[in-house]
């Protein structure tokens, strides 16, 4: 029985490659986390207009549609500002700097292990948790 | 891992030598297929180690697919990049 760290939270994933989409969702669901997917883009703006995420996990190269994970990011920082955004690439050299420099809260370099994230992801979780008490 | 080639160490230093490039536009297509490939194969295996559970049928299936698009790929870049 895992941990439901992610109760109350919700998370946007936003990947191109449908099984990684798919694993992703069941293994955030599977600890509490509200998980919603993105093929494109365009996909995960539409999704954002509907429903404000905590944290949004964001691939960078995206093949399908014309926005890469770096727009999105820059369009959840502009409109949703209080989203924390993890960034994921195989082209560290090419995107880390960027993603960084428009609020991205951590990137990771692909290929990585689903532990790897899950830390990544904890870390956010907790940030937002202190955030929330902050808030009152 | 694949064992080490009695050349390897020789192989390296030509390359260092010798300035052995690979252009940037073959790292983009290593980067995005072997990436995916191998990402997905990690994400498999390393949630069911964690939870310490067996492979169930359908995730090898998966893993076995991975593995067989990667070789296609490098089939496919081989035979595009080679020089004779």
């Amino acid at each position: 029985m895992k941990k439901k760290i992610g109760k109350g939270i919700k998370i946007l994933i936003l990947d191109d490659e449908r099984d990684l989409c798919a694993f992703m969702k069941g293994f955030f669901i599977k600890r509490g986390f509200q998980v919603k997917t993105a093929l494109t883009g365009q996909a995960a703006i539409n999704l954002i207009k509907r429903a404000t995420p905590n944290i949004a996990i964001l691939d960078i190269y995206l093949c399908k549609g014309n926005k890469n994970g770096i727009d999105i990011l820059k369009h959840i920082k502009k409109n949703k500002p209080g989203c924390h955004c993890v960034m994921i690439s195989g082209h560290k050299e090419k995107y880390e700097q960027d993603s960084f420099q428009f609020g991205a809260e951590d990137f990771l370099v692909k290929p990585l292990t689903i532990q790897k994230l899950e830390k990544s992801i904890n870390k956010m979780v907790y940030k937002i948790k202190k955030e929330e008490g902050a808030h009152g | 891992m694949a064992n080490p080639l009695s050349n390897e160490a020789e192989i390296f230093n030509k390359i260092k030598i010798e300035n052995i490039k690979v252009d940037r536009i073959v790292w983009e297509l290593i980067n995005h297929y072997l990436n995916n490939d191998l990402q997905k194969i990690l994400f498999i295996v390393g949630d069911h180690l964690d939870s310490s559970e067996p492979i169930p049928l359908e995730d090898a299936k998966k893993i076995r697919n991975d593995c067989i698009e990667i070789t296609k790929f490098l089939k496919k870049l081989k035979e595009a990049t080679r020089k004779d």
